[in-house]
């Protein structure tokens, strides 16, 4: 027995009668009396260890020491949960939990919430289980107290496993181990931690992993942590029961048994007999099963496992019929039937609860989610406006740009019209001197020779030869004569009225390529031979000009019909469009520049006659060349 | 170096025709008093060597391969502003008319005119006159009138000249081109043309400086 156990029970008593008598306790005074009934549970001494505690839970509250309550309740709550009175246990750290909260002792407050983690657990609650074992995890990294975290992280892995959901289970412990390994001072949850590692490795069939975890486990356990030891390697047997090796996995089991028998856990010892049990029974080795399948029904009914007992009759029930003994096979049975249907409520019961925690579990995951995923959107439209008010400045200025650029081009068109017509201008301008200079210069030497000829005539005597001389002479200075003519004419053919309605046509045509009317001009067929002034030519010219830009600006027609005519030497411009129309009476015709066109027209003699109303408008100019015309 | 012994009328010829270059000095080296001394054919070379000769007068070629007679002109009266130059050319258009005048033409023939014409052009101008074909004396005349009426008128020479395009039938913005000036000062110019002449528009400007009062 423990030598402290001793000394325990021995200064029980009279710790007692000391503290009944000595109100006020000292706090080293305080820790070494929980130490004490703290071994007193272990051992099992649940009632002694109760009413040392409970006096010590007096002193506390009448001496206002709530951090010595909170201890009291703790221990308390810890008999109950020996003795598997859970609910009670539960009500006492929930006390525990009170007084730490009181006086702010948030590594106590930590300490409750892992004890109450794990009745929840014991319960099955897993949903409650895991809320405690979160709150503990929290406080603990507040406090950055390690042992607190690295429990509570313990705690979530095994209801993640529980709940087989392996990823999360595995980072959880493979966090709580990280922690662990940095001090390397509690081997206990170090292998612990290893072999709930391994069972997860297995479960997700990764053997080799599973192994490896498993070894690191023992090597841990041993040579103090004999639970631990026991724990791991029968779960190192199970890996090898997976993988077919039935004899590595005996020889663990056999281990596992040692240890258990080593540290005196009937339970341990039940477990492991259970598995050997089944390989006896694979390996056809029923005398033995049947044995021990025997043992373990007996202490399962004195443990009050039912689990185990299931077990062991199934065991029993298997053995005796590789042995054809199918009475006893039969028994068992029966037996192992019945108390499996009242498990069986139990173990739906289990399935709804596990599910309701999943559920729970998820709800709570998808909650974070759509908050976050909240902020994310409001980021997101926040970010969004001023790209969306960027965006309307930039169209906004686009459009402005826009017409400024439809202004642009158009009046690049403009320029663009003026030059060519510049160019053509130039070119026929050019090609007249052309024509000109090469008609010069054939004058001049005929001239020179009209000077020579009429040296020859001057010389001759004779009458005759004379006369025909000065016939020769006359012949040249004709085509001197004729030769000027074509420069005349070159230089002002534009004169010509043909050449003007020609030059009115074109103009006209390639006026209306810009703009959306349908133009048609007609022309005479034959031009008879007349000439006008330059000013006429002029005025008649820039009133047809105005006319056309009226109807441009103005009407918002879509035909015009020009006709050029020359009737019995009257020359006349009809000019007539589809569009609005305007008042001929009105003031504001000004400003069509219609008052200019009749004062041009008066200037050269001509007539102006204009029709208008909202179906369309007639101009009409002529002037009479009777008296001109050759 | 005397050129001349006999104390003729000494000319230098300048004409790009060659069978006018020939014929003309045919004609007056066939006189008694007129004489032709050189005969340039083309701008280039007459600038290079026209110097080294003092005629009585210079007879000009207007259209000549390499450039204009007149030019020509110009620069003989800068060598020589005593110099007499009688012009003859085939064209008879306005332009070339007043350029060679303006440049300093002391006469003006047509090429066509018979030889006695040419001959006694060349005297007369010898003797202080100014010989014309009648051609070109009708034009000189009606410049004249219209430069009369232009004188007549209060306008600044600015506003002639701009009275003078827009006769021609220039646009303003034309003018202001060609002037080397802004549309808007061609704009004022007109406004002030219009308030001398007493006229409301550019027609009536125009037929008051074509026709006078």
């Amino acid at each position: 027995m423990n030598s402290f156990l001793l000394y325990s029970l021995s200064k029980k008593d009279s710790l007692t009668t000391l503290f009944e008598q000595t109100p006020r306790i000292e706090d080293k005074d305080f820790k070494k009396a929980t130490a004490i009934v703290r071994n007193l549970i272990d051992f099992g001494y649940h009632s002694k260890a109760e009413e040392l505690a409970n006096t010590l839970l007096k002193e506390s509250i009448e001496s206002k020491k709530i951090s010595q309550q909170a201890l009291i309740y703790n221990l308390l709550g810890y008999t109950y949960v020996r003795r598997s009175s859970f609910e009670e246990a539960l009500e006492y750290y929930k006390k525990s939990l009170q007084s730490s909260k009181q006086i702010n002792d948030q590594k106590g407050e930590a300490l409750s919430y892992g004890n109450i983690s794990s009745i929840y657990y014991d319960l099955n609650n897993y949903k409650q289980s895991l809320h405690y074992a979160q709150k503990q995890l929290a406080i603990a990294k507040e406090i950055m107290d390690k042992k607190s975290e690295k429990y509570a992280l313990s705690a979530i892995g095994n209801i993640y496993g529980d709940q087989k959901n392996h990823i999360q289970s595995l980072k959880y412990h493979q966090k709580a181990l990280k922690i662990s390994l940095e001090t390397k001072e509690d081997l206990r949850h170090i292998s612990n931690t290893f072999t709930s590692i391994g069972i997860t490795k297995q479960l997700l069939k990764e053997n080799d992993s599973a192994i490896y975890y498993l070894n690191q486990a023992v090597e841990y356990a041993l040579p103090n942590n004999k639970y631990a030891a026991c724990y791991a390697t029968r779960y190192m047997a199970n890996v090898y029961i997976d993988q077919g090796n039935t004899e590595k996995a005996m020889e663990y089991f056999e281990q596992s048994l040692m240890y258990a028998k080593e540290i005196k856990s009937p339970f341990e010892i039940m477990l492991t007999q259970t598995q050997i049990a089944w390989i006896y029974i694979t390996q056809n080795n029923t005398k033995q099963a049947i044995v021990l399948g025997n043992e373990v029904l007996i202490a399962a009914k004195q443990l009050k496992s039912v689990k185990i007992e299931i077990d062991a009759n199934k065991i029993l029930y298997k053995a005796y019929q590789q042995e054809k003994h199918f009475e006893k096979a039969l028994e068992h049975y029966k037996n192992f039937k019945a108390i499996a249907d009242s498990l069986h409520s139990l173990e739906e019961k289990k399935l709804i609860n596990d599910l309701q925690t999943q559920i729970k579990i998820d709800e709570e995951a998808y909650q974070l989610k759509s908050e976050h995923i909240k902020q994310k959107n409001k980021l997101l439209i926040l970010s969004v406006i001023p790209v969306f008010f960027i965006f309307f400045i930039l169209v906004y200025f686009y459009y402005k740009t826009a017409t400024a650029r439809k202004e642009f081009n158009l009046s690049l068109k403009k320029v663009e019209m003026q030059a060519q017509e510049h160019l053509m201008f130039n070119i026929h301008n050019e090609r007249k001197r052309i024509s000109q200079d090469v008609h010069d210069d054939l004058g001049a030497s005929i001239t020179g020779m009209q000077i020579f000829t009429e040296m020859i005539t001057d010389r001759t005597t004779s009458p005759e030869l004379k006369n025909d001389m000065n016939r020769l002479l006359l012949m040249q200075k004709e085509i001197t004569s004729k030769v000027r003519e074509v420069i005349w004419f070159i230089k002002n053919e534009d004169s010509l009225l043909e050449n003007l309605i020609k030059y009115c046509k074109n103009y006209g045509e390639n006026l209306f390529n810009n703009y959306p009317i349908t133009i048609s001009i007609i022309i005479p067929e034959k031009f008879p031979y007349i000439k006008i002034s330059e000013n006429d030519r002029k005025h008649f010219f820039l009133s047809y000009k105005e006319v056309l830009n009226n109807i441009i600006k103005h009407s918002k027609a879509d035909k015009v019909l020009i006709k050029f005519e020359i009737k019995n030497n009257i020359f006349s411009i009809q000019i007539k469009d589809n569009g609005k129309g305007f008042n001929t009476q009105s003031i504001s015709s000004l400003s069509y520049g219609l008052k200019n066109i009749k004062s041009r027209m008066q200037s050269i003699k001509g007539r102006i006659d204009i029709e208008s109303n909202q179906n369309g408008t007639l101009v009409k100019f002529e002037k009479d060349y009777s008296d001109l015309s050759d | 170096m005397n050129q001349n012994p006999q104390n003729k009328i000494t000319t230098v010829i300048l004409e790009d025709d060659n069978i006018y270059a020939e014929n003309i000095e045919l004609l007056l080296n066939s006189t008694e008093d007129i004489t032709c001394i050189k005969i340039f054919s083309n701008t280039f070379d007459f600038i290079k060597e026209f110097k080294n000769y003092t005629p009585d007068i210079y007879w000009i070629d207007i259209n000549l391969v390499d450039g204009s007679g007149s030019d020509m002109i110009f620069n003989i009266k800068q060598h020589n502003p005593l110099a007499l130059c009688l012009v003859c050319s085939f064209c008879d258009d306005d332009d070339t008319v007043f350029k060679a005048i303006s440049n300093g033409a002391d006469g003006y023939l047509l090429k066509g005119e018979s030889n006695e014409k040419i001959l006694n052009s060349i005297r007369e101008l010898y003797n202080g006159g100014a010989p014309m074909s009648s051609i070109i004396a009708q034009k000189i005349l009606t410049v004249f009138r219209s430069q009369i009426a232009s004188d007549s008128n209060n306008l600044t020479p600015r506003e002639n000249q701009i009275l003078e395009e827009l006769s021609k039938g220039l646009k303003y913005k034309e003018i202001a081109v060609n002037f080397n000036i802004s549309y808007e000062t061609v704009k004022k110019h007109i406004q002030n043309i219009y308030q001398k002449l007493e006229v409301t528009n550019k027609t009536e400007a125009i037929i008051k400086h074509l026709y006078g009062k």
